[in-house]
């Protein structure tokens, strides 16, 4: 790359095979919808096309019951800006676990949600799967524990196909291999730190590994959510270089 | 249109059913009875019952009297009815019109129908060749009115079948109980010498009715066709339904599908010459042994789109059983809906989010696997108490305009029993310093609370909760409460209910 002797004719030819690879990579964004920034440059910056990509999914891995719920905050920050201008989502899930006054909070509507309960996993893959071929639907989030590759590939498929975005919220997987999905996250609860050391809890804080990327770097933050948007914290605080070799 | 009527008879129906159900008295003389002021009345006799000379409305007694060896059964009243409606139940898969002439019969309205079976002949042939082998004995008739093939089913010496507009002439050799006209009528007819409707027909209508009153008149008039005779359908005909027939017979799931799929064609077009879409549909699928096979679905918004419809048929299918093969299915929309497109937003709320038109159809699938109830939305409700405080509503019910409470914190997760929690705090209503889960000990760094909520004692007996938020030194949040007063001289419970995002 550095022995080209036309840096302009080969940057327009990496720009256009570059895009053709993000079609390739199911980026198609046929709807139209436009992209998603967090509005944090250290963020986006680390995401394909410096945005949250929209109709591809998205999976979120958590351990347990506090990361789960860290998941589903940061998970609703994002639903908020993605619901910013109009549409609906459907969440498909096993029980009734979240909680719409507390969702609530992250800005965005729980009124625009539609419940779709499914105790059985092959259920709530089909589920999930239908919802993701549905055009008239802006998200659809699925509480899925276990997805194998061939799973998440539908479910990518269907996405692609469509322009709705999956966000697969994976509690306890039993495995965590190979997937289709674009990017994977994991969502740890962090302490909060009230303004002007105000007693109380502050803004919901959390350390937010982007673990894998289809065309970003992985990375890791400490971020916030207050005013109605995602923040980095003043306090300590910066991007922190992830696991670089996972790149690809 | 000319219509067509056939009047099916069962000469013998209680009897032959008895024998189907005890087929070793098949071969024996028997009769139904039943107690009638202090005496055994025949109400029914079979074949052989009548050949040795016993008939209906003779008691027993004298029955025995003529046949010695006669067997008697229990007569059980209503039986003929539920007999007669499974039977116009089967009779449904060539005309939705059908229903009950009792105590014996059944007629079908086949007006324009008849073709689709085969013409009139080769139809009544069928039916009268598939009642027999189902153990009936079996007369039927098809002429212009449901009275006037009743009349020839019964009476009828010649061709069972009347082509239209002969019905006249085709009675006036029967006698006049072929026109269904009480006993006492019947009696005195006979003795003033009328011996058929052709001498009926000679007497001055004016005279006639003076003579025996309208009941003569009426139904006279009825089997001529001068009066509609009220008649009810064993089922209400759909408005919408499309139909087809196979003389052999159809099996394997491909051909069904594809018969579904041409019926659904067929329903929606119907469905949209009128503005109106599915909200509740019935395939129905007769079998060639007799037996009927019925799947249904239903959708939350109307629907007139095929392939929709059809897809939520074909989840179902499955558990459609052939059998020896099908020879008719029905497609119908017992219940319908005018279409309201989501697109003009009539009847909507401007604020709703599920305008989309692919949305009713996503519902519809889901709905179909998984049931109605797993589906749904939430809105807020005016209650404190967090169980309370949001409703279910219609996946694509427009939401009520009230907004969620947002100046008291809630979590994103609220278990739905709250869990017991071992807490230290020091102090009355101080927040809780430290508390253990599943064995895990949880120091707390920050809190807030209490939030006091009080039970909604006119909705439940309960103890009020003091809620507070924590933040363990990882950084975990928590809702938990204490329940009811701090008491000194008792330890105080502590719940798990929610954690914070």
């Amino acid at each position: 790359m550095h022995n080209t002797p036309r840096p302009k004719l080969a940057a327009a030819a990496m720009t256009a095979l570059r895009q053709e690879i993000r079609r390739i990579e199911g980026f198609k964004n046929p709807s139209g919808r436009g992209a998603l920034r967090f509005g944090i440059p250290e963020i986006d910056n680390a995401l394909p096309e410096k945005s949250f990509p929209l109709g591809v999914t998205h999976e979120f891995i958590s351990q347990h019951a506090e990361e789960t719920a860290a998941t589903a905050g940061f998970l609703s920050g994002i639903l908020s800006l993605l619901l910013r201008e109009s549409g609906s989502i459907a969440w498909i899930g096993s029980r009734k676990t979240f909680y719409a006054p507390g969702l609530a909070a992250y800005g965005f509507d729980p009124k625009r949600i539609i419940f779709i309960e499914a105790d059985r996993s092959q259920d709530a893959l089909w589920a999930l799967e239908e919802a993701l071929r549905c055009k008239g639907l802006a998200a659809a989030v699925g509480e899925i524990g276990d997805a194998d590759l061939t799973a998440t590939r539908r479910l990518q498929l269907a996405a692609e196909g469509s322009g709705t975005t999956g966000l697969l919220l994976r509690t306890k997987p039993r495995k965590t291999g190979n997937s289709a999905c674009v990017t994977r996250w994991h969502i740890s609860p962090q302490s909060s730190f009230p303004e002007r050391e105000l007693p109380g809890l502050g803004a919901p804080r959390w350390h937010a590994e982007l673990l894998k990327t289809r065309g970003g770097r992985p990375a890791a933050w400490d971020i916030e959510w207050k005013n109605g948007q995602f923040r980095l914290p003043n306090s300590p605080a910066k991007a922190l270089p992830f696991r670089q070799a996972l790149t690809g | 249109m000319q219509r067509r009527y056939i009047s099916i008879w069962f000469r013998h129906l209680l009897t032959d059913w008895t024998a189907k159900q005890k087929p070793d008295m098949k071969d024996r003389a028997f009769v139904l009875c039943a107690q009638e002021r202090g005496a055994t009345i025949i109400m029914a006799a079979n074949a052989l019952a009548e050949q040795a000379g016993a008939s209906r409305g003779m008691t027993l007694a004298d029955a025995r009297a003529i046949a010695p060896d006669l067997l008697s059964v229990d007569f059980e009243p209503g039986r003929a009815q539920k007999i007669l409606s499974a039977m116009a139940d089967w009779c449904q898969r060539f005309s939705p019109l059908c229903g009950l002439q009792l105590p014996d019969g059944i007629w079908i309205d086949m007006t324009g129908g008849a073709h689709l079976f085969g013409g009139e002949r080769k139809l009544l042939r069928d039916i009268v060749l598939s009642f027999q082998s189902f153990g009936y004995e079996t007369r039927a008739a098809l002429a212009d009115t449901p009275g006037g093939a009743w009349a020839i089913a019964r009476f009828g010496r010649k061709q069972p079948i009347i082509p239209p507009g002969e019905l006249r002439a085709a009675l006036a050799e029967l006698p006049p109980p072929a026109l269904r006209i009480s006993q006492e009528t019947a009696v005195s007819l006979r003795s003033l010498g009328i011996r058929t409707v052709a001498d009926l027909y000679r007497i001055p209508r004016a005279s006639l009715s003076r003579r025996f009153g309208a009941e003569i008149m009426l139904r006279m008039g009825q089997a001529l066709g001068d009066f509609e005779e009220p008649l009810t359908s064993q089922m209400p005909a759909p408005e919408y339904a499309a139909r087809l027939h196979f003389a052999e017979g159809l099996s394997t799931p491909e051909a069904i599908a594809k018969v579904l799929q041409r019926l659904m064609d067929d329903l929606c077009a119907q469905m949209n010459v009128k503005g109106c879409g599915l909200r509740e549909g019935i395939l129905q699928a007769f079998r060639l042994d007799g037996r009927a096979e019925r799947l249904q679905i239903g959708t939350g918004s109307p629907s007139r789109n095929p392939k929709h419809l059809f897809k939520l048929f074909e989840e179902k299918l499955g558990f459609l059983d052939p059998g020896p093969g099908i020879e008719t299915f029905i497609l119908s929309a017992p219940k319908t809906e005018q279409f309201v497109s989501a697109q003009n937003g009539m009847g909507m709320d401007a604020d709703n989010y599920f305008h989309d038109d692919n949305l009713p159809e996503l519902i519809d699938r889901l709905a179909g696997r998984l049931g109605a109830k797993s589906i749904y939305g939430v809105a807020p409700r005016d209650s404190h108490w967090p169980e309370r405080a949001l409703k279910p509503v219609g996946p694509l019910e427009a939401r009520p305009a009230e907004n969620w409470p947002l100046d008291k914190e809630r979590p994103v997760m609220l278990l739905a029993r709250p869990e017991p929690i071992d807490v230290m705090a020091p102090v009355p209503d101080d927040p809780p310093l430290l508390f253990r889960r599943k064995g895990v000990l949880h120091r707390i760094r920050r809190s807030e609370g209490p939030e006091r909520i009080e039970a909604e004692w006119w909705l439940r007996a309960g103890e009020l909760r003091d809620y507070y938020r924590l933040e363990d030194e990882t950084g975990n949040r928590y809702w938990v409460f204490r329940a009811g007063h701090y008491k000194p001289e008792q330890k105080s419970e502590w719940f798990l209910h929610g954690f914070f995002g």
